[in-house]
């Protein structure tokens, strides 16, 4: 089992940063998504033990976070958002001394820093100081003392955060291959794509407490009967017409979008557009996006919470 | 190469499940001495030493082998020594030691350290080892070199033993007055995300009471307690009562306060940086 969360809570002062969140997670690959001040590094550095949590349980790999954080640390390889690391600090010293505060050996430590600093495309920039890296080396410098001692669960904390599209790319092509090479991955970000490009399963926060834990698959299968339309300049009409017969009809970039149902399906809208006169040009089903499920999550448990 | 062509394994080695403090603090060591601000300091203040062990050598050549020792073994010289090789430590950490902490507040590494299986007392430990092994490469060593050289001239005379015990008393004084620097200077650097800070509260240390002692000094008769608010006074109180005997000291103070003294502000030091540690998660 990878997470197995009960009544989580985390509280800085009054601040209440996890709600009470309960979980159970086996997945290979898991997007940890919600939008900023959603709780998500909170849960990371709880799960990692970094932070004490002030009730509930939480198990990781199977292991008690707080009786047996070592062992969850000694399994797992973390990559924080930010810059963490000495700018006077080459490249393999850095890689090489987080393999030995993993318990490597150092010549063992020095050996894989080499090797997972040639993995992640750093060969040439080895022995240069962290403090001359771009932000793409660093986030790869970071990625690499991750992986160094062989985790068996990687957290990620904003991997693309800042990087150009190429760098990007190449950052989530790294990602897919560790996860190729049984390395179990949790990926924290508020970039929607990355989460699908990455991940299988989902757990998504809203103000500390969970939205949604599961496959995404799930979360896109209820969006299945919803029907993207385009009229000949008469979308305006259609939504109008489409809402009075009680249709959950709605606009998503510019784009008319109207949720089927089991009495009102695709056929209705058609007879609509007819009865009205109106041109259609474009009807087409359509399985939302990830982030457009994210989105309609969201709101509804703004809605619960309001 | 990209990880493409790469053949990635996972690391099925050997483990170490012991402590982590000497790692953390030898890497530390070993970062700070690839600069060269760290190597000339220590060659600066190496400079006296190699000066004393010139006079040793032109004493022994100058003295008559009946003169050799004649006034007997003092201490007072070697406590002056001791004195001197404080300040040169606290030039070393000037120069390299005061950002021991205020570094990995400012770039954020702590929150790297404590994701990897380690404790606070390693993180701790290491850090006060990365101290402790400047103070023992800048000042330890040539005092060792310069106690052998010492004893070495002293081998016939009747005094050897006095010497040897004389000569280890001053490398034991001389191994606290480093963890007392060392401890401070960490205390002090985790109180602050700015090195400058700790470099500037780290001069005040040392410098304010040598002012107020020397205005108490012009003013008034001081009394001999503002020994115990300096470092360097703390130090040769302990020289007093360590070499010199219940003599040296002032009648009215027990032998074990200079020593109580400097075990609380050992104390107070990891106090200072445990405090901060506990604050860990304003600082992740």
């Amino acid at each position: 089992m990878l997470f197995e969360l009960e009544n989580l809570c985390k509280k800085y002062g009054r601040l209440t940063a996890l709600q009470g969140i309960s979980l159970s997670m086996d997945a290979d690959a898991v997007g940890l998504l919600g939008p900023n001040g959603a709780g998500k590094s909170t849960l990371l550095k709880v799960l990692l033990g970094l932070l004490p949590f002030s009730s509930g349980d939480a198990e990781v790999l199977g292991h008690d976070v707080s009786n047996n954080a070592k062992t969850i640390r000694r399994n797992v390889g973390y990559m924080p958002e930010n810059d963490c690391f000495l700018p006077y600090i080459s490249a393999v010293d850095f890689v090489s001394f987080n393999g030995q505060l993993c318990g490597m050996p150092r010549n063992q430590a020095f050996r894989r820093a080499h090797e997972v600093l040639f993995f992640v495309g750093l060969e040439e920039a080895r022995y240069r100081q962290l403090g001359e890296f771009s932000k793409g080396m660093k986030q790869r410098a970071k990625l690499a003392q991750a992986i160094v001692h062989g985790p068996r669960l990687l957290f990620l904390d904003e991997p693309t955060s800042g990087l150009d599209p190429q760098g990007r790319d190449e950052m989530l092509s790294l990602i897919e291959d560790i996860r190729a090479r049984d390395i179990r991955v949790v990926l924290s970000t508020h970039l929607l794509p990355d989460v699908e490009r990455v991940c299988d399963h989902v757990i998504m926060l809203n103000e500390g407490e969970l939205v949604y834990a599961g496959a995404i698959a799930d979360v896109q299968k209820e969006d299945e009967q919803l029907l993207e339309v385009r009229t000949h300049m008469a979308d305006d009409e259609l939504l109008d017409r489409l809402k009075e017969r009680d249709f959950e009809a709605f606009y998503d970039d510019d784009r008319l979008k109207v949720q089927l149902t089991d009495e009102l399906g695709a056929e209705e809208v058609l007879k609509t557009a007819v009865e009205h006169n109106i041109q259609i040009r474009h009807f087409v089903p359509e399985q939302l996006t990830l982030e457009t499920a994210f989105l309609r999550l969201l709101d509804e448990a703004n809605q619960d919470l309001s | 190469m990209a990880i493409r062509d790469q053949s990635y394994q996972r690391y099925d080695g050997p483990v170490r499940t012991g402590r982590s403090w000497p790692v953390i603090g030898w890497s530390e060591f070993r970062a700070y001495w690839r600069f060269w601000r760290t190597k000339l300091t220590i060659f600066a203040v190496w400079l006296l030493p190699l000066m004393y062990a010139l006079l040793v050598l032109v004493e022994a050549a100058l003295m008559e082998p009946g003169q050799l020792g004649a006034d007997g073994p003092g201490h007072s010289h070697l406590n002056l020594f001791v004195s001197t090789q404080l300040f040169a430590l606290a030039l070393v950490y000037i120069a390299r030691g005061c950002g021991i902490v205020s570094d990995d507040l400012r770039h954020g590494t702590l929150q790297l350290y404590f994701s990897k299986p380690i404790d606070r007392i390693d993180y701790m430990a290491g850090k006060f080892y990365t101290l402790v092994l400047l103070g023992v490469v800048s000042v330890f060593a040539p005092a060792v070199l310069l106690a052998g050289l010492r004893t070495a001239f002293f081998v016939q005379s009747d005094m050897l033993a006095e010497i040897v015990v004389l000569h280890l008393q001053t490398l034991v004084l001389l191994a606290i007055a480093i963890a007392l620097l060392a401890a401070v200077v960490l205390g002090l650097s985790s109180l602050t995300r700015r090195t400058g800070w700790a470099v500037l509260g780290w001069i005040a240390i040392l410098i304010v009471p040598l002012i107020v002692h020397a205005v108490g000094a012009v003013a008034a008769d001081i009394s001999p307690w503002d020994r115990l608010l300096s470092l360097h006074g703390l130090v040769g109180l302990a020289g007093d009562a360590l070499m010199g005997g219940a003599d040296a000291m002032p009648e009215w103070m027990p032998r074990i306060v200079p020593f109580a003294a400097i075990g609380a502000l050992i104390g107070a030091g990891f106090a200072a940086l445990n405090w901060r540690l506990s604050h860990l998660e304003k600082i992740t």
